[in-house]
Order: C-alpha cells, then sequence, then structure tokens
C-alpha cells in the first residue's frame, strides 16, 4: 500500500546546529510573548478567549455502523460552531435506527446519564413520555434568549405543536409537518411506466388521476382499472389495514394515532366551550363498508386479513399491487405531481370532504421529529444547546454540513441549491437530514427517483396548514392504563381484518362491545376530564 | 429391550427421535436454503427447502463492509472466551465452597446465592452501577462482567461438585495438599463435565450477548457481532417497511434480498455455535444428568 508520506535525507550536522538555535530562539520568543500576555491578562488588558462548551447531540444513524468521516464532519461543525457561538458539540450517532435508538436513550434519561440535546419524536423514542418522566427541560425561557432565529424560520405555529400543558419541551425538524389526509398516495405500478402509459390513456374526468379527491372517484377509477387490469389487484394491504383519516370525515383525532378512537367533530370555531370528544361510530360504519365492498368486488388482496406487513411488502415488490399506500408525500399542491412525487408515479388525493376545512393540509402534530434538551444537562451546556439548535436552524452552511456531510464525497452539487446524493461512497449521509434541523434551510436533494423535487412544496403545504385546535393537548395515560392495555389487545385482534375490509360492517357491534368490556367508556371519561380542564386553561 | 430383531417399541421409538431430529433440522435447512434464494423468488412464491435462483447475493449484502462483520466477530469472540474462562472459573469456585460440608455458613451463602434468582435489582440501577459507579461503560468489559456469574450455573456446579466425596478431600489434606492445591489438582479434574456443561451454557450467553452492548457500547470498535447483525436487522426492516425512503434514496426494493438476508443473518449467528455443540457433546450430555442419580 502507498502511504504517501516519503523519505527524507537524514540532516546534515550544520542543518541539526541550525535547528537547534532556532528552536532555543523561537522558545525564547514565544516564552516571552507568552509571560508578556499572561501579564497584560492579569491586569485585565486583554481578555482570554473562554473555553468552548462542550455538548452532546444524540440522535438514530439509519445505518450499521458511525460513519467514516463522522469525525471529519465533527470536526469541520466545531470550526463553525466555536467560532460563532463558542459551542463544541459531539455528535453522538445511534446505529440501528429505530429500534435501538429509543431502547438506549430512554434509559440514559432515565439515569441521567444523557446530557445535551437528544433526538426524539412521536414514533420513536417519544417526547411526551419523556417529558412525563422529567426527562426533558421545557425550554420556553431559552428559546426566549437564545433561540430567537430559530422561532422565526419555523414559525409559532409548528413550535407549540411541541408543547406539553402549555410549555414547550422540543424544537421541531422542519419537514412535512402536515398532510393532506389520503387512503393511498400514489399511484404505481409493477412495470411502472408501462403500465402508467396506459393509465394515461384512460378516459378522463374522474378517472384522471390528479383529480380524484373522494373515495367515490377513487372507487368508479379502481374499478375501471381492475377491469383494465384484472390480474393486477388494485390495492394491497396486510397487517395495519387501510389508514383511516377520520379528517377524511370532518373529525379530528384527540389522540395521535389511528387507531385511536376518540374524536372531535371539525368546526370553524370553538369558543371558550370545549368541544365535545365522541367515538365517532358512524364514521367507522360508513368507512368499514366502504372498504368491505372493495373487498368483495376483489379491489384488494384476498389475503389482506392474515398477511403480515412484510408479507405485504413482498406481495407489493411482485407488481401485482397498483395503489401503494404512503402518508406525507405532498400530494397536495396542484402540479407537484412535477416536483414532489417520485417518478413513474401519479398522485391520489383524497380531500376532506366535509366540515369546514374542505381541501386544507392539516397539522396534527403527530408526524413530528424534533431535538430536545436532556433535563440532566447542566446549566451552561443548557444555554450552548439552545445557541447550537438556532444556529443549525438559521446557518445553512453548518445544517447543510451537519446533514449531508461533504461535496464531492456524500453529494454532489447539480444546481446553486440542490444536490445528488452519491449514494455508493458516501462516508457520512445516512438519509437522516431530517433529524438535525429545519430541511428547507439546507439543500434540496434530488435523486433518479424524486428528478424535480423541491422544498417549495413542503414549505407551501405547511403555509397552508390549518392547525388542529388539539395540538398542544397531552393525554396523561396513568389512570387508564390497563384499560388502554385491553384496548390495544382488542384492537391488534380486530384492526387488520376490519381495516383490510375483510368484515362486514355487521361484525362491527361485536368489535364495540368487546371495546366497551376493555374499558373504552372509562378512559373516554378520563380524557374528556383532562380534555376539558386543557381547553379551559388555554382558552381563557 | 430384547437384543436383535426390530422391536416395535424400538421402531416407534426411532420414528419419534426421527421426527423430533426433522423438528429441529428442517428449520435450519430452510433457513440456509432461503438465505441463498433469490429475493424476487422468495417474493413471488414464498419458501422452500431448496433454494431458487441460487445466489450468493444476501451474504455479499451483509459482507458489504467486511472490514466491520471482522472486528465485530474478533470482538464477540473475545467476550466469549474471556468471559467464558472467567466464568468458569467463578462459578467452580463459589460452587465447590458452598459444596464443602466442613463450611459452617454454607446454607447463608447458598440462599444468598439463590435469592438474586428470584429478584433483580431492575434496568436502572443497574445501568447506574454499571457507568457510574464502575465505570464500565463504553468498555469490552460491559460484555463480560454481567455475565461472569450465574446464580443459575452455581447451583448446577454445586450440585455436581456435591457428589466428590470428602475422603478424597481429606486423604489430600493428609498428604499435604493446600486447599488451592487441591481445588486445581483434584477438584477441577474431577469436574469436567459439570464445567463442559456451565462453559457450554456460559459460552452461549457470552456469544448471544447484545442488549448490555446496546446499552453501554457506544464506541465503534467494540460493536460485538449480535448488535451488529441486530442493526443490520432494524436497517433492513427500515428499508421494508419504509418504500418511500429506499424509492428517496434510488434502492430498487426487489434488488435488496430483505428476507434472504435476515435468513443469511442467522446463519452467521448460528454457525460458529453449531460447531462448537458438537465437540463438547460428549461432556454436555454427561453433565446435563449431574446430580440426578444418586450413587
Amino acid at each position: 500500500m502507498q502511504s504517501g508520506r516519503r523519505l527524507r535525507a537524514l540532516p546534515t550536522t550544520t542543518e541539526r546546529m541550525n535547528v537547534v538555535k532556532m528552536t532555543t530562539i523561537s522558545k525564547a520568543v514565544i516564552g516571552a510573548a507568552l509571560l508578556g500576555s499572561c501579564s497584560l491578562i492579569g491586569t485585565g488588558i486583554i481578555q482570554a478567549a473562554p473555553a468552548p462548551v462542550s455538548v452532546n447531540w444524540y440522535y438514530p444513524e439509519f445505518n450499521t455502523a458511525v460513519p467514516p468521516n463522522q469525525n471529519q464532519v465533527q470536526a469541520a461543525v466545531n470550526r463553525i460552531t466555536e467560532k460563532a457561538i463558542g459551542v463544541k458539540v459531539h455528535l453522538i450517532p445511534i446505529p440501528g435506527g429505530g429500534a435501538a435508538y429509543p431502547q438506549k436513550l430512554s434509559v440514559m434519561l432515565e439515569t441521567g446519564q444523557a446530557t445535551g440535546i437528544v433526538w426524539t419524536s412521536s414514533w420513536s423514542l417519544p417526547w411526551t413520555n419523556e417529558v412525563a418522566a422529567k426527562a426533558f427541560l421545557p425550554l420556553n425561557s431559552l428559546i426566549a434568549k437564545y433561540g430567537r432565529g430559530l422561532t422565526r424560520t419555523l414559525g409559532t405555529k409548528f413550535l407549540k405543536g411541541m408543547a406539553y400543558n402549555g410549555t414547550i419541551y422540543a424544537i421541531p425538524n422542519l419537514q412535512i409537518e402536515a398532510y393532506q389526509p389520503q387512503l393511498d398516495g400514489e399511484i404505481t405500478a409493477s412495470e411502472a411506466k408501462a403500465l402508467n402509459l396506459q393509465l394515461a390513456k384512460l378516459p378522463g374526468g374522474a378517472y384522471e388521476p390528479t383529480k380524484i379527491h373522494t373515495f367515490p372517484a377513487l372507487h368508479a377509477f379502481l374499478v375501471n382499472l381492475h377491469k383494465k387490469y384484472p390480474k393486477q389487484i388494485p390495492l394491497v394491504t396486510g397487517q395495519f389495514g387501510t389508514v383511516l383519516f377520520p379528517e377524511t370525515y370532518g373529525y379530528w383525532a384527540v389522540l395521535t394515532g389511528t387507531t385511536n378512537p376518540f374524536f372531535v367533530k371539525m368546526q370553524p370555531s370553538y369558543g371558550k366551550n370545549p368541544p365535545k370528544i365522541t367515538l365517532a361510530l358512524n364514521m367507522f360504519r360508513q368507512y368499514i363498508a366502504m372498504l368491505h365492498n372493495w373487498y368483495q368486488q376483489g379491489l384488494i388482496n384476498q389475503d389482506a386479513g392474515d398477511i403480515t406487513a412484510t408479507e405485504a411488502h413482498a406481495l407489493q415488490a411482485t407488481g401485482t399491487e397498483v395503489l401503494e399506500s404512503c402518508n406525507g408525500v405532498p400530494a397536495w399542491n396542484p402540479g407537484n405531481e412535477a416536483s414532489g412525487v417520485p417518478k413513474g408515479y401519479l398522485p391520489i388525493n383524497l380531500r376532506i370532504t366535509e366540515g369546514p376545512l374542505h381541501g386544507a393540509p392539516i397539522y396534527t402534530g403527530d408526524a413530528s421529529t424534533a431535538n430536545a434538551i436532556a433535563a440532566a444537562t447542566p446549566a451552561p451546556q443548557r444555554m450552548a444547546a439552545m445557541k447550537l439548535l438556532n444556529l443549525v436552524n438559521t446557518d445553512s452552511q453548518l445544517y447543510n454540513l451537519i446533514a449531508f456531510g461533504f461535496p464531492k464525497v456524500d453529494y454532489k452539487k447539480i444546481g446553486p441549491n440542490s444536490i445528488v446524493f452519491t449514494a455508493a461512497g458516501a462516508k457520512y449521509f445516512a438519509n437522516d437530514n431530517w433529524a438535525f434541523g429545519n430541511v428547507t434551510r439546507g439543500y434540496t436533494p434530488t435523486s433518479p427517483a424524486y428528478p424535480k423535487f423541491s422544498w417549495k412544496v413542503m414549505e407551501n403545504i405547511n403555509h397552508h396548514a390549518v392547525a388542529s385546535p388539539l395540538v398542544g393537548f397531552n393525554f396523561n395515560t396513568t389512570p387508564v392504563q390497563t384499560q388502554l392495555a385491553d384496548m390495544a389487545a382488542v384492537e391488534a385482534q380486530w384492526n387488520q381484518p376490519l381495516l383490510a375490509g375483510v368484515y362486514p360492517v355487521s361484525k362491527l357491534s361485536k368489535f364495540e362491545a368487546a371495546m366497551n368490556a376493555a374499558g373504552q367508556q372509562v378512559v373516554l371519561k378520563a380524557l374528556t376530564r383532562q380534555f376539558d380542564a386543557w381547553w379551559k386553561a388555554t382558552h381563557k | 429391550m430384547p437384543s436383535g430383531g426390530i422391536s416395535i417399541i424400538r421402531v416407534a421409538f426411532h420414528t419419534l427421535l426421527g421426527c423430533l431430529t426433522a423438528m429441529f433440522v428442517i428449520p435450519f435447512v430452510l433457513v440456509i436454503s432461503i438465505s441463498l434464494s433469490n429475493q424476487g423468488w422468495l417474493n413471488a412464491h414464498g419458501f422452500s427447502l431448496w433454494p431458487h435462483g441460487l445466489t450468493l447475493l444476501a451474504y455479499r449484502f451483509i459482507l458489504q463492509e467486511p472490514g466491520i462483520i471482522l472486528r465485530a466477530y474478533g470482538v464477540t469472540i473475545f467476550v466469549t472466551v474471556v468471559g467464558t474462562t472467567c466464568s468458569i472459573f467463578l462459578t467452580t469456585l463459589i460452587g465447590y465452597v458452598i459444596s464443602r460440608p466442613d463450611y459452617a455458613y454454607r446454607r447463608v451463602t447458598t440462599l444468598y446465592i439463590f435469592f438474586t434468582m428470584l429478584f433483580s435489582g431492575g434496568l436502572v440501577p443497574f445501568y447506574l452501577l454499571m457507568t457510574k459507579y464502575l465505570h464500565l461503560g463504553d468498555t469490552i468489559w460491559a460484555m463480560i462482567v454481567p455475565g461472569l456469574l450465574s446464580p443459575f450455573y452455581i447451583l448446577v456446579m454445586k450440585g455436581f461438585l456435591s457428589k466428590i466425596p470428602v475422603e478424597i478431600i481429606e486423604s489430600a489434606k493428609i498428604d499435604g495438599a493446600s486447599e488451592w492445591r487441591i481445588f486445581f489438582r483434584l477438584v477441577l479434574p474431577l469436574a469436567t463435565p459439570a464445567l463442559a456443561t456451565v462453559g457450554v451454557f456460559a459460552a452461549f450467553g457470552f456469544w448471544s450477548e447484545w442488549f448490555n452492548a446496546l446499552l453501554f457500547i457506544t464506541n465503534q470498535n467494540l460493536v460485538p457481532i449480535q448488535l451488529l447483525l441486530y442493526r443490520i436487522f432494524e436497517n433492513i426492516q427500515m428499508i421494508t417497511s419504509n418504500p418511500q425512503a429506499a424509492s428517496a434514496l434510488g434502492i430498487n426494493m426487489n434488488a435488496v434480498p430483505t428476507t434472504a438476508a435476515m435468513m443469511a443473518l442467522v446463519v452467521f449467528v448460528a454457525g460458529p455455535t453449531l460447531l462448537l455443540f458438537p465437540l463438547l457433546r460428549r461432556f454436555y450430555v454427561q453433565g446435563l444428568t449431574v446430580g440426578s442419580l444418586k450413587g
């Protein structure tokens, strides 16, 4: 192996003597300078530069190992942060992603061994649990002092989404915070391009995928597609069934997650009186009846009630599926099919057809990821952590470095602000740029799958999004944990066949009875009591 | 049992054992077959005992960075060898002490050891003990020290050592042997079957260890093979459950050997232990019957 170092001829005696002389002189000069500056520092004429404050930053790494260039990127990050805010960051990625990270960090937080910034979300290391366990610091005063920049770039709408009993506990990483309710986001197909070409030849009007916004229109489209391509299954699903978006029926979900059956009817305004939480049984009935109808017509795979999510994905991968289930792809913005939707795909949007929010994207806070500060963090590091979060969310150069790594190694610039990943040779980037901050501050990543991707689509959605009036309410589940566990067991048994359309609506009454027996009414009472108290406290 | 001829009982017994063996062997053959199959074929047709579209892609996928895998194997081998050796030594030492009838506090000591089998200190105190007080966080000892002593193994060892006649020990004493000499020259050689049994148990324990590594290890150079494979598994799961993310990265889902790679992981993890077991089988069987017969 070539070392890159070259052998050098040994110095002659004269050279060595010169070196000795030079070294002695240098030492004398440096020593005098040091003595001089010490005396000046002592007299207060020159201030000694304060040592940078070190801050840890824990986040999940969706890779098997720490990236090879981790130390180099960290050093480059520190050159910026030390100069700008006097902070030295110790980046601590936890490889293994979504599963390893919460297991490690929850123990570290509980034992007070994690200090500094801690990545959190609604789905991995759930932030509400950690706040309830007093593992995260309240951030209001720190944001007011050191986070003005990030407040400006994020907007208070999304900051409030990280509030627990009125106090903010984390800084959201702005990405697609809002979404358009949709059963299925995209049309794809096995031989995607071939079929899509044929799709383009389908009759216009209601069958044009970009114009489908209601369930009946989608149904008509699927039936037509099924006739044309009888060997293809239009909708493949498995373990988790389809996703019911209550917003499509004019309801806000009170709890995060799609299977918690507590809802509030959408209204233009609620006033001081808290809206009533209901079980919205009619909505379930309507949805299950519709799905079962589709299932009987062969629009859903016939084994949807039995197969696991992995098996469903495998079935999708064989190319039998026409519609692919997805959340979050910004299919809302008219014309975005040219920018935010993968190549060879066409978007389908199901819009809110009932209630006052017709057609609007919504923000519920349940898709956010964020960065919090561990409660065990010592005071100087707390300030430093907030300064760092502020800088990452406002300084594009820093964000791009910490999120994407080095140019030419991890990505290639193809425009003033757009890049393409060099997936094969990447030494740092692991597709987790969304873990660090506001993604719209950084480069626009494009890929063969998303050739015309643009942050503007997301920014537009986020800007227009209507925030759920329930954002900021967090249910303390401690008093009803037994009932919730029993309800979860009932749901685990029923959800798949129900939400995959396998069961007819007549079976719903048995499901409701089982949920009641599990203590649904007890949970409803506790939830209503807490919700009413929160509403009154926040709507004075 | 009558000698010669084929009795019905013998046939039934062999059939039963044959079925049992098949129940253990077939799943592993299936695992190997899946790991060598083409992912596209698996998606379309499911599993088969014979690999279809024979390919080593799953193994190539796992061995993308062989340096990391080799280092992780090295860590695991170190942990297993050092851990098992120390564990056997300490277990035998304690087991011997509480097996000696002339040790006055043996009942209390046995109860003290047995008691820890019933109650666990809990994860939080354990974590604090390891990191804050023993300062073992992010060191290789975090994977060795917690597994050094198991009350169950100590009691197994005690059961075996209790069978050694006291007279042997006393005669050695009369011959002038010290306690250490008795232990090393007499007790240890006599306890070989028990050592092998406990050794296999302990070695499997250290070999399979990943949770302590997940909790305590951050240094990439100290990651054991099990934790690394857990991470690979998690990443495959992530790709499988997020076709969107895969698509964004330009990954062709059909080209990623998801199921095949998971089974290749099983081969990686189980392979070495499968080799170890036959070597120690002779001692192992003898050791399992420890204490079952009174001589």
